[in-house]
């Protein structure tokens, strides 16, 4: 039986190899990971925009720049078409000896407010009666930066799901299942050995990715003992989008179903309110979803062997890959008649 | 050439609704109606609390940050070094403030996370100064603001609502973007497309026709969540313009990308890829001071605001012309740029 | 008769150092014949096809179709062609009726009656169903249908009959000659000798990518064949043998060469003797033809 599996999973990844599908496979995710990495400083740097003209002064200028991007445009009418742009930014102008604020009217508090305080504080600088001193607790990362990891490794498993979907149909449309039906191979053997590229390239993508995107540190066990948790999953989505799928096109629209439910959806609960959280336990994904948020958000802190308490990862990673076996057997139940490789 | 454009946008258009390609984007609308009218919240659970441990007598500044509201955060009252600490702990958007002196504030320690930076730490701090000022009686000098459109919508567009154009953009709009590969792919392996190939039918009109039949499947994704969402009165010619052009120009942007691969598969990782690239201006529409250049070249960027001007109008209609102009430029662009590499690549995969 | 389709030292390799799939071949065809291509599965017969289709560049050679330089097919060039493929390629979500109204629409002409070439290809009754739902064979007539659509002056037919049974293949071969009579050009393609024989004006043996042979299919045989005259006669007497005849005589056979003067009086002696039962000469078969000229068979 092993021999029939990995008779299929050699042909598969000798395909793949000349399809240049594993190289485009190993890319893209990679390629996500470079581009949210380059993007995720420009959202920690969002202050405010702010519009002068010349007549402001190099030194104001220079001034303001502490406080927030500063441009500086030719004149007056040149400010107002900036201020009136799609993106918040507030004007600054010379008014005799002082100084005016130009909105649009339909800014963000932020840079309704601040503009005209951030000139008062420029100007009471020195006269201020309060001593302000700053300290931090070290928390280097952006806040945003476990979401944007979290997206990645559950994409990266997914896209090992898609894989093995379209696989499944490419069989379908060659013809090559029935071909595989008159031989000794049996339905489970099947799923099994197309799930095997699938499922190895899913943990080196997990992998590859966050470190790509600069996740670390993370306690890379506990990252892997989550990702196992999780690892069905992408056998769990391939085969989904393989037996509901009867063609390409189908496949598209499945995978793009399932890509919401399994992807959006975890992502979302950060949003929900607490009480609806529930309704997401059903979901494979929304385990792994919490277990790599233990495991990535911790992963902040400094120190060696660091990471999550492993007292709160193990049952994560444990749930997960029950939920996970679960929704396997289901799905196997209600997926077994589609996927008939004999009658 | 029209005649045979309409013909092959039927076809087109058939073969997506016989793939069930319109049932999965009906259930996809119902899904995100649901989610919009009973899931998400109206309003966003406050991230930015400010724990304030006040040692003053007069508590004044605790008190201002309490009466100040939470339209930015919490002010979270702690009394002990330990309950600070912990208070910072358990956040991680949460700023911390010691406030000390006798009666007035005297000295302020502020504790940051360690993410913020210079330009942010600077502007709270602005804030603080303002405010300790408006506490100790000191003078804070005041500057006259201009604003240049005064009659804007008092109050903020709920959070699930304001969602809406985001929405659109990426199951209506983006939806397009695999299905128009597969759509391609799927002709070539049939067959069909060399069936097409030796009849008068030319490349521009084939590719054309696709993208058509996606914006079809994008309006009526759009039609199903506005309705259900925001109701029948609204603005329909923007909204369903704006989407049925965009969807085009999208889906033509995939057909370019298209060409470089030859089956489903190989295409589905770049088109992700695509799809999260031009989703990336999607955050400048949450967080309005984000705007690098490269924002406002990728024609998402305007889009979501056209989007949201269309459906929540502030008297601002430049966002949605602007949007049209971007997407016809960019379809000027892309229209010739895909039919050539698919020309190119027509011949060298027949074989 | 003007020609229709000119074809000067063809060439074409689908690798850059492979063996050349189309090896230096010229040919014309001209109005008004069926003229077909004959040879084994690789031979080049369809590459050559496709070049004349303009699906595939021109790499090597010259030609010219219908009076155009096949580097740059205009529209107006599709509208005069129709082709059948090899293999079927239709809108498998699409039904036969929908599949030809959809090409029909993309022609700039007049167009046939779809339902009436579902008709004359024997898919009536399939009309409203989807393709995806039909045999092989009904695929491969709707493709022929198709191909018809446009009532083309110039027909690429390319294996047309192969999967088709008896009835189906009677039909193409009657369209056929009907499209002829119509004043069409017709270009074929076939591995088929029977087809050959009975369609074609003019036939070109096609192997390893050269043209080994080209003339009239009855030129052909005769060239190439044995002037053989086959017989089949009654002993004189004897006992009975295995196929009685009438009177219960065995059954004699003999091969006689019409080039030979003693065989030649041998025959005219068995006519003369009354007691020749089937007469036959023996032409080769265009198969037996090809295996002579090019030293292997047409499967």
């Amino acid at each position: 039986m092993a021999k029939r599996v990995f008779a299929l999973a050699k042909r598969d990844l000798t395909s793949a190899l000349r399809d240049f599908i594993l190289v485009y496979g190993l890319l893209a995710p990679f390629l996500l990971a470079l581009i949210l990495r380059a993007f995720l400083p420009a959202v920690g740097g969002a202050s405010i925009n702010l519009v002068v003209t010349p007549d402001v002064g190099q030194e104001v200028t220079g001034r303001l720049a502490a406080y927030g991007s500063v441009e500086v445009v030719a004149d007056r009418q040149a400010l107002e078409r900036r201020v009136l742009a799609l993106d918040d930014a507030a004007g600054i102008v010379r008014e005799g000896e002082t100084y005016r604020v130009v909105l649009e009217g339909n800014e963000a508090a932020a840079t309704s407010v601040l503009p005209a305080l951030v000139l008062g504080d420029m100007a009471a600088l020195g006269a201020a009666a309060v001593t302000i001193t700053e300290t931090d607790l070290g928390r280097v990362a952006s806040p945003l930066k476990p979401l944007l990891a979290i997206f990645l490794a559950l994409l990266s498993m997914l896209i090992g799901g898609m894989l093995i979907g379209f696989s499944i149909i490419e069989d379908k449309e060659t013809g090559t299942l029935t071909a595989l039906a008159v031989s000794p191979l049996s339905r489970a053997e099947y799923v099994a050995g197309r799930s095997v590229l699938g499922l190895a390239l899913a943990l080196p993508l997990v992998f590859g990715s966050l470190w790509v995107f600069g996740a670390g540190p993370f306690n890379g066990w506990q990252v892997l003992a989550v990702s196992l948790g999780g690892a069905f999953l992408a056998v769990i989505y391939g085969l989904y989008t393989g037996s509901v799928s009867e063609n390409q096109i189908s496949g598209i629209a499945t995978v793009k179903f399932g890509g919401l439910v399994f992807l959006v959806a975890p992502l979302l609960s950060s949003i929900i309110p607490a009480k609806w959280q529930a309704l997401l336990y059903w979901l494979p994904t929304y385990w792994t979803y919490r277990g790599y948020d233990l495991v990535l958000s911790a992963g902040g802190a400094a120190g060696a062997g660091g990471g999550a308490p492993w007292g709160e990862v193990l049952p994560m990673a444990g749930i997960s890959l029950a939920v996970n076996v679960l929704f396997l057997a289901a799905s196997w139940r209600l997926l077994r008649r589609k996927l008939a490789l004999r009658g | 050439m029209g005649r045979r454009l309409l013909s092959l946008w039927g076809k087109d258009l058939k073969v997506v609704i016989r793939n069930h390609y319109l049932t999965v984007v009906v259930a996809l609308a119902v899904l995100y109606v649901l989610a919009i009218n009973f899931l998400i919240p109206a309003q966003l659970a406050a991230a930015a609390d400010v724990v304030i441990w006040d040692q003053t007598e007069s508590q004044a500044m605790l008190q201002l940050y309490q009466v100040a509201g939470s339209s930015a955060g919490q002010a979270l009252a702690v009394n002990s070094e330990a309950a600070f600490s912990e208070a910072m702990e358990a956040g991680d958007t949460r700023v911390g403030l010691r406030v000390e002196g006798r009666d007035l504030p005297e000295r302020i320690v502020v504790t940051y996370q360690g993410y913020e930076n210079e330009r942010t730490r600077r502007l709270f701090e602005a804030v603080l100064r303002a405010q300790t000022a408006a506490v100790t009686g000191s003078p804070w000098p005041v500057f006259a603001t201009d604003t240049l459109r005064p009659a804007q919508p008092a109050e903020r567009l709920p959070f699930n609502f304001s969602l809406l154009p985001v929405f659109i953009f990426s199951e209506a709009i983006m939806v397009g973007v695999l299905l128009v590969a597969a759509l391609l792919y799927s002709e070539k392996d049939e067959g069909t497309l060399r069936a097409y190939r030796v009849t008068p039918g030319g490349v521009l009109e084939y590719l054309l026709a696709k993208s058509l039949a996606m914006g079809v499947l994008g309006v009526i994704f759009t039609v199903i969540v506005t309705v259900f969402t925001v109701g029948l009165r609204v603005d329909w010619v923007p909204i369903l313009g704006l989407t049925f052009l965009s969807t085009v120009v999208m889906t033509l942007v995939a057909l370019v990308a298209a060409n470089l691969f030859g089956t489903i598969s190989q295409f589905l990782l770049t088109g992700l890829v695509i799809t999260v690239a031009f989703g990336l201006p999607v955050a400048g529409y949450f967080l309005p001071s984000l705007s690098p250049w490269w924002f406002k070249v990728l024609p998402s960027y305007p889009l979501v605001f056209a989007l949201r001007e269309a459906y929540f109008p502030s008297g601002n209609p430049a966002a949605i012309t602007g949007a049209v102009w971007q997407m016809l430029v960019t379809l000027a662009i892309v229209l010739p740029l895909a039919a050539v590499a698919f020309s190119r690549q027509l011949v060298r995969r027949e074989a | 008769m003007p020609t229709m389709i000119e074809v000067r030292e063809l060439r074409h390799a689908y690798t850059r150092d492979g063996r050349p799939a189309v090896d230096g071949i010229s040919f014309e065809v001209a109005q008004g014949e069926v003229f077909g291509f004959l040879g084994p599965n690789g031979a080049g017969k369809s590459t050559t096809q496709k070049i004349l289709t303009g699906l595939l560049p021109l790499q090597g050679g010259w030609v010219e179709v219908a009076g155009r330089d096949i580097r740059h097919p205009t529209a107006e060039f599709f509208n005069l062609i129709g082709v059948s493929f090899e293999n079927p390629n239709v809108y498998l979500k699409l039904t036969g009726l929908e599949n030809l109204r959809f090409f029909a629409s993309l022609y700039d002409g007049p167009t046939a009656d779809p339902l009436d070439l579902l008709r004359k290809v024997g898919l009536e009754d399939a009309a409203n169903r989807r393709a995806a739902t039909y045999s092989k064979g009904m695929r491969q007539r709707l493709v022929l249908a198709r191909s018809m659509l446009n009532r083309p002056k110039l027909w690429f037919l390319d294996e047309p009959t192969t999967g088709l049974d008896p009835t189906a293949t009677q039909w193409v071969l009657d369209l056929v000659r009907e499209h002829r009579d119509g004043g069409a050009t017709v270009f074929l393609t076939t591995h088929n000798m029977h087809v050959a024989e009975a369609l074609c004006d003019r036939v070109a043996f096609l192997n390893e990518g050269r043209i080994a042979a080209l003339d009239t299919p009855r030129n052909l045989k005769l060239g190439y064949g044995e002037r053989v005259v086959a017989v089949e006669y009654r002993e004189d007497g004897g006992a009975g043998g295995s196929e009685g005849g009438g009177d219960g005589r065995p059954l004699r056979r003999e091969a006689l060469s019409l080039t030979s003067a003693e065989q030649r009086q041998r025959l005219a002696e068995l006519v003369a003797g009354g007691r020749l039962e089937t007469v036959h000469s023996q032409e080769a078969t265009l198969e037996e033809v090809f295996i002579k000229v090019t030293g292997r068979g047409l499967a």
